[in-house]
This record gives C-alpha cells, sequence and structure tokens, in this order.
C-alpha cells in the first residue's frame, strides 16, 4: 500500500510542477484577438502593416502557422519570393509529418499526446484541407513566377499529398475503431455544444474534409499547358467528381482532347481566373460541463471544444467579363465548410481526450485531497484545471472563404472584368495575353488584390 | 521515495524512445521485383502491362513477315481518376520492341517539335556544311499508328478497396485505316 | 563407412533422379530443350507440373503449367529467363509478374520470347 502511495504522490508532484508551468504560457490567448491586427490592415489593403503586425506575433511556437499566414500577406502583396520562402518553411514542416504518415501508426499514438495537457499546448500541424492548400499554394505561386518546372513538381506534390492523407486517415480510422470498448461520447451528450454549426447539406456534402477541387481543377491546367494529357484529364475528372454541380460547366476532360489539338498559333488566350473571397472562419473556445463518476462521487468537470461561429449567410459572388461568355463557377472550393467538416471530423478524438484528461484531473485532485488533509493542494490543482482548460482556436485564418474559377478561351486583347461579392462590387481592366494565361484576384473586406501571369 | 519520483520520468522516456527510436534503414531494391505498397498503379503494372503488349504485337502478322514496319506511337489515353503517366507505358513498349528490332519508329507528335527545331538548325549554312547536313523534306511517315487506351473500376466500402485496370492497345493501318492488332489486359488489385 | 562416402552416395542418387526428371521433360512433345524450372527461396506447395516450348514464325512460345498444391488461396510472382543457342541470358531480366490461384489450381502460364534469338527459356517462380 505504501509504495501505491508513495508511487501516487510521485505522479502527482511531477504533474502538478508540470501543470503549473504550463499555466503559465502565453500561448492561450485567443488565436483570433492575436491576429485582429493583420487581418484588419489586410481588408484596408495595408498590406506592410498586416505583415509588420504579423512580424510581432511569435514565430517560436507555432512555426508552421505563423508561416502559413506570413506567406498568404506576401503572395497577396505579390512578392512571390517571400511569399515561397515562408511556403517553403511550412511546408518542410507538413513533409515530415507526411513522412511519418507514410510509415506507421506512431503518428497514431501521438496523436493523443495532449491527453494530459491541452490541445492548444500542442505544436500546431495543420488540418488537412491547410496542407492541401499550401501545396496548392506553392504551386500558384511558382506559375506567377513563371516557373513551369516547379509548379509541375509542386502540382504532383499535391495529390500525392492527398493520397498520404487518404491512407493515413483511413488507417487512423481502424485504430480507433478496434480501441474503442468503453462508451463512446458524440456531441449528442453535450447539450451545450452549438451543433447546429457543424451540420449543414454544404458540409455533409463532402466527401471528406481535404479534398479540394481547386488542386485537382489547377493539376489538370497545368498538366494540359505542359501537353500531358493523360496527367490533365484524371486532374478534371477529380475536381468532377468532387464539384459535380460547379464544375460540369467549365472546360474539363470532355473537351480536352480538342483543347489539345487547338494550333500551336492562333489568336487567342486560354485564361483560367481564380476568384477568393473573405476569410476562413473564426474558431473560438466555449466550455461545456462534463460530469465524470457515479453517485457521490460524481464531479462536474469544465471542458472547453473548440467551436465555430453560426455559418454566415453565402454571399452572392459573380464574375462576368464583357464581350465574352467566360462561364464562372462560384463555390468549387468552400473552405468554411472544410473547416467545419474538418472540426466535426475530429470531434470524437477532442472529446476522448477532454474526458481522459477531465478523468485524470479529477484522480489527481482526489488523491491531492487523500494526501493533503488541508484540502489546499487539491485547490490548487482544480484552479490549474480550470485555467489550462481552453480549447485549441487556432487554424490557417487568412485563407478564403470561397473559391470561384472561371475559364475559356479569350480573344487576346484589353478586357474588362466585372467582380461582385455580396454587396461590394469591381472592375478590373485586364490585358489578356500570351498561349494560357492566370488571373488571380482576392476579395478581403474592401480591397481586391489582383495576381496575375501569361505565357507564350 | 526517490525511485518512485523517477516513475514517470522513466515512463516518458519509454514513450518518446517508442516513438523516436524505430529509425528506418535505407537499401536498394529489385527495381523488377512485386511491388505492393500501395493499391494505386505502380512500376509492377506498368511493367508487366507493357511486357504483355510487346510480346503480343511481336506474335502478330504485323510483325512476323519480316517487313520491319514504320510505327509511330500515340499517348495511351488515360481514362481514369487517378493521376497514371501513361507515358512510361508507350515508352516502355517502344523500348523493347526497337530492342527486338522487328518494328521501327518514326518520330512521334510529341517530339515533332524538336525534329524541326533540328532541322532548320542544319539547314544553317553559315553553321553547317550542307553537302552532309540533313536536308528537309525527307522524313518518312509511319505506315502504322500505336495507339490505347487505360480504364479503371475501382470499388470501395470500409474495409475493401478493389480496383480494375483494362489496358487496351491497337494498331491501326494508317493508309487504309484497317485494325491491323488490337491487344488487350488486365490488372486487379485488392486492398484488406 | 566414412560420413563423407555416406553423402557422396546420396549424391549419385540425387543427380541421378534430377537426371530421370529432366529426361522426362526432353522427351515430351514439344519440350523446351533444357527447360528448368527455378523455385526461389523457401516456396512451398507448388509444383511445375508441365513446360513445352513451341517455335511459331521463328518466334518461340512457351507454356508452363503450375498447380497450388495448397488448399488456401494465394499470389505467387514468376519471371522468364530467356536464352540463346549458347545458353546465354538475352537482354534485360524480365519484371516479377504476380500471379493469382485458387486453392489447388492449375494454371497455365504463357509467354512469347522478346525475339528471335531466344531458343530456350528458364522459368522462375518465388512466393
Amino acid at each position: 500500500m505504501g509504495v501505491v502511495r508513495s508511487l501516487a504522490r510521485g505522479c502527482y508532484l511531477a504533474c502538478l510542477i508540470f501543470t503549473i508551468n504550463l499555466t503559465g504560457c502565453q500561448s492561450l490567448s485567443r488565436y483570433e484577438s492575436r491576429l485582429s491586427d493583420v487581418s484588419e490592415a489586410l481588408s484596408q489593403g495595408n498590406l506592410e502593416k498586416a505583415i509588420d503586425a504579423h512580424g510581432y506575433l511569435s514565430s517560436n511556437d507555432d512555426t508552421l502557422l505563423y508561416h502559413l499566414e506570413l506567406g498568404e500577406l506576401y503572395w497577396l502583396q505579390g512578392d512571390y519570393e517571400q511569399a515561397l520562402r515562408s511556403w517553403l518553411i511550412a511546408n518542410k514542416i507538413v513533409t515530415s509529418w507526411e513522412s511519418l504518415a507514410r510509415l506507421d501508426s506512431s503518428l497514431v499514438i501521438q496523436d493523443v499526446g495532449s491527453v494530459l495537457i491541452n490541445d492548444k499546448i500542442k505544436t500546431y500541424q495543420g488540418y488537412d484541407f491547410e496542407k492541401v492548400m499550401l501545396a496548392s499554394r506553392i504551386a500558384l505561386t511558382h506559375l506567377m513566377m513563371k516557373d513551369m518546372p516547379s509548379a509541375r513538381v509542386a502540382i504532383k506534390a499535391t495529390h500525392e499529398r492527398e493520397a498520404v492523407i487518404e491512407n493515413f486517415r483511413s488507417r487512423q480510422r481502424q485504430h480507433l475503431q478496434a480501441e474503442q470498448t468503453e462508451k463512446n461520447y458524440s456531441l449528442l451528450d453535450f447539450p451545450d455544444y452549438p451543433a447546429d454549426t457543424l451540420e449543414s447539406t454544404d458540409i455533409s456534402n463532402l466527401r471528406n474534409s481535404y479534398e479540394n477541387a481547386l488542386s485537382h481543377y489547377l493539376a489538370g491546367f497545368v498538366y494540359e499547358q505542359l501537353g500531358e494529357p493523360s496527367l490533365a484529364a484524371p486532374g478534371y475528372r477529380k475536381a468532377a467528381e468532387l464539384r459535380p454541380k460547379a464544375l460540369d460547366l467549365l472546360p474539363g476532360a470532355k473537351t480536352l482532347n480538342t483543347r489539345m489539338s487547338r494550333a500551336k498559333v492562333d489568336d487567342s488566350t486560354d485564361l483560367l481566373v481564380i476568384f477568393e473571397h473573405g476569410l476562413a472562419p473564426v474558431k473560438k473556445s466555449i466550455e461545456i460541463a462534463l460530469l465524470i463518476g457515479q453517485g457521490g462521487d460524481a464531479t462536474y468537470v469544465p471542458f472547453s471544444a473548440p467551436a465555430y461561429n453560426a455559418p454566415q449567410v453565402t454571399e452572392d459572388v459573380g464574375l462576368t467579363m464583357r464581350e465574352s461568355s467566360l462561364q464562372f463557377s462560384s463555390d468549387v472550393v468552400d473552405i468554411d465548410a472544410m473547416s467545419r467538416r474538418a472540426l466535426k471530423d475530429e470531434m470524437p478524438t477532442i472529446i476522448a481526450r477532454g474526458i481522459l484528461r477531465s478523468g485524470v484531473k479529477v484522480a489527481m485532485q482526489n488523491a491531492a485531497d487523500e494526501l493533503d488533509d488541508s484540502g489546499l493542494m487539491g485547490g490548487l490543482i482544480g484552479l490549474a484545471g480550470v485555467v489550462t482548460e481552453l480549447a485549441d482556436d487556432r487554424s490557417w485564418r487568412l485563407l478564403p472563404r470561397n473559391i470561384g474559377i472561371a475559364r475559356q478561351l479569350i480573344t487576346r486583347g484589353t478586357r474588362t472584368l466585372e467582380l461582385r461579392s455580396g454587396s461590394r462590387s469591381h472592375s478590373l481592366e485586364v490585358l489578356v495575353t500570351g498561349r494560357f494565361m492566370l488571373l488571380f484576384v482576392r476579395q478581403v473586406g474592401s480591397q481586391w488584390y489582383v495576381n496575375q501571369v501569361s505565357f507564350n | 521515495m526517490l525511485k518512485t519520483a523517477y516513475f514517470p520520468l522513466v515512463a516518458l522516456l519509454m514513450v518518446v524512445s517508442v516513438i523516436v527510436g524505430c529509425s528506418k534503414s535505407v537499401r536498394y531494391g529489385d527495381p523488377k521485383g512485386v511491388e505492393t505498397v500501395t493499391i494505386e498503379f505502380g512500376s509492377t503494372d506498368l511493367q508487366s502491362i507493357a511486357e504483355q503488349m510487346t510480346r503480343s504485337i511481336l506474335t502478330s502478322p504485323l510483325v512476323v513477315e519480316g517487313k520491319r514496319p514504320l510505327i509511330t506511337v500515340q499517348d495511351v489515353e488515360n481514362l481514369t481518376s487517378e493521376y497514371i503517366d501513361t507515358r512510361g507505358i508507350t515508352d516502355s513498349i517502344r523500348t523493347e520492341l526497337a530492342r527486338s528490332g522487328v518494328v521501327r519508329f518514326v518520330v512521334d507528335e510529341d517530339a515533332m517539335a524538336q525534329q524541326i527545331s533540328e532541322l532548320d538548325r542544319q539547314a544553317d549554312d553559315e553553321y553547317y556544311d550542307q553537302e552532309v547536313a540533313a536536308p528537309k523534306g525527307e522524313m518518312v511517315g509511319a505506315a502504322y499508328r500505336l495507339e490505347g487506351n487505360i480504364r479503371s473500376i475501382v470499388k470501395q466500402n470500409s474495409d475493401i478497396r478493389d480496383v480494375y485496370y483494362k489496358v487496351n492497345l491497337q494498331v491501326w493501318d494508317i493508309r487504309t485505316g484497317i485494325l491491323e492488332w488490337s491487344d488487350e489486359t488486365e490488372i486487379r488489385k485488392v486492398l484488406e | 563407412m566414412s560420413i563423407w562416402m555416406k553423402q557422396i552416395r546420396w549424391l549419385v542418387f540425387l543427380s541421378g533422379l534430377i537426371f530421370l526428371a529432366s529426361c522426362s521433360f526432353s522427351g515430351a512433345k514439344n519440350a523446351c530443350p533444357k527447360g528448368d524450372v527455378v523455385y526461389l527461396g523457401d516456396i512451398e506447395d507448388v509444383e511445375v507440373i508441365n513446360m513445352s516450348c513451341i517455335s511459331k514464325d521463328g518466334i518461340l512460345r512457351i507454356f508452363v503449367e503450375v498447380e497450388n498444391t495448397k488448399k488456401s488461396e494465394r499470389t505467387l510472382a514468376y519471371r522468364f529467363d530467356w536464352l540463346n543457342e549458347e545458353g546465354l541470358l538475352l537482354g534485360d531480366e524480365e519484371a516479377w509478374k504476380p500471379v493469382y490461384f485458387y486453392s489447388k489450381e492449375i494454371k497455365t502460364i504463357r509467354s512469347t520470347a522478346p525475339n528471335w534469338l531466344a531458343t530456350d527459356a528458364k522459368f522462375l517462380i518465388k512466393e
């Protein structure tokens, strides 16, 4: 008995020191408020200020997240070299995750790593859809820099990454199914949780949280321009499988052969417009109560979970080009829905971890009460528990909320593009030139950012 | 007391060593070995398709008459939703047929641009001796063209993923439009 | 009798058996000149029943009947090594090709030589 008691005391002391150390961490402040200066400057069109404000954020604890956001700012500024530098740093972290994910189930074990503490203390690993978006962004940057060979490599990395994620998640699912013997809690067990923010047809219609129709369509586009129809066709096909409604109207696999046999010299440009608007949804930490134990020993433990705000009303987005029949499809990528879907898929694990953690804390508190008659120590732990208990509200916030694309063969010359997002509208003079051309427009607040490149 | 205080530390170290400790080593493998790393289209599929198709062409009447026909190769059309670089298949088929020495190949569509630029370059009499330079207008057109496609049927439930590939190749007489040879090969892979 | 002697006697006996086996192969109609079969590694419960060669239009075609004597289904891998008149390997090694067997199934694996120089083939099979 004495051994058990001293063992418990040892564990309890170690955990206590650990817990108190962690409560001192600054990274517990809300991610959204940390980023507010940046997103405000962004929607005012002051990118210099946004980059400055972002520089104040510590890059030590969350290298991945820091560089994801920073890359996006440089990208919008048109500073492709800096954007690429940041994103490649972020990409290195993701590729090291990938090589682990390819190997075995050690990551499955690691995923339960924050059992004792808190999800937010975990190093930010990025959501699956962010990893895919990052690869897509890198490909886009190479394209803007007119570096087709590197763009091809990046495109290949994009669909390879999707395959790795798919494989890993299915293994993880099997692992979890095999492990689950106790009662499974679901969101239904927490009436306080705003479950409706994770329920909509947009969310359940997604095949999974990470597959991205734009990345596949872009793969199709790049392979097509490189004269590789056998790789272009599956790109278009996959994109159309993911978003049949949005992409059926756009040029795709069906008309690929006709486009491939297009004359080497003509006066038209294969124009691809990517129109993005808004910012990725904000996540916050909310507190829900969980009843642990039975009868007289039952204790309510504060348990925090990440939640999204209620979805915004979908804004009407439009894009037309004067004197042309440029076809636009909004809603090719719905990052809002993907984010919610990712959280929904992760929720069972978050709950399981939270319950384990709460159980550990209750056990610690009981142990402390038992060891220390004054009850002072137990009170200390209870306090630490409340403070450390904050859900992970981090995400790549500067991503757009929604992405649409337009594509058509356009006769060369200066054209006027009319853009509309909700109540805002914007018109843009574009010189359509080259054999193919890529035009990127991003709307944030009152600002319209434009990147473009054409190839001969 | 001192010993038990170390317990959490030891446990932590054990977990860390399990995660970090299984470092992987590198070795060379057999490029011709059976590859079953993932269910996606892989090297074994490519090699066996190319081999089977080449051997089939070799026994067709097109070749056995010993006339060394001129063939141009078109890409195998990818009709699947998987990123398969079918040029790998056509390249392998062409190489193996060329090795057998029974057929000859002429410049295909993809290599035409390079061929033209080389002819243009040699036509420049400032740098090239025109007596031995390759003149324009003497390229020989193919008598046959090789084309084909790859299709797949993918079925999946929570336990099993089943992929079926079918590759179909044809050789067409360009002058007459007659189908001179056609063959197909199937591959089935199951992931459980 | 020394242990060595015993072993030599065994060897003589075994080589006699192998000789007889190869004789029965070469006696078959359309048989391959040598028609070697190589089982690689610890492969068990598989048997090559027959191997025959036909030369048509100067190209060697080969048929190998393989039986899976196991009671369960399995996937094996095979390849051919093509040999010229001098018995030398022609060209590159072939790729290993997977082949699926049901339990107790007898399957005929067929192949064609890569060119006219091949006069014989070796059949290799492994797990």
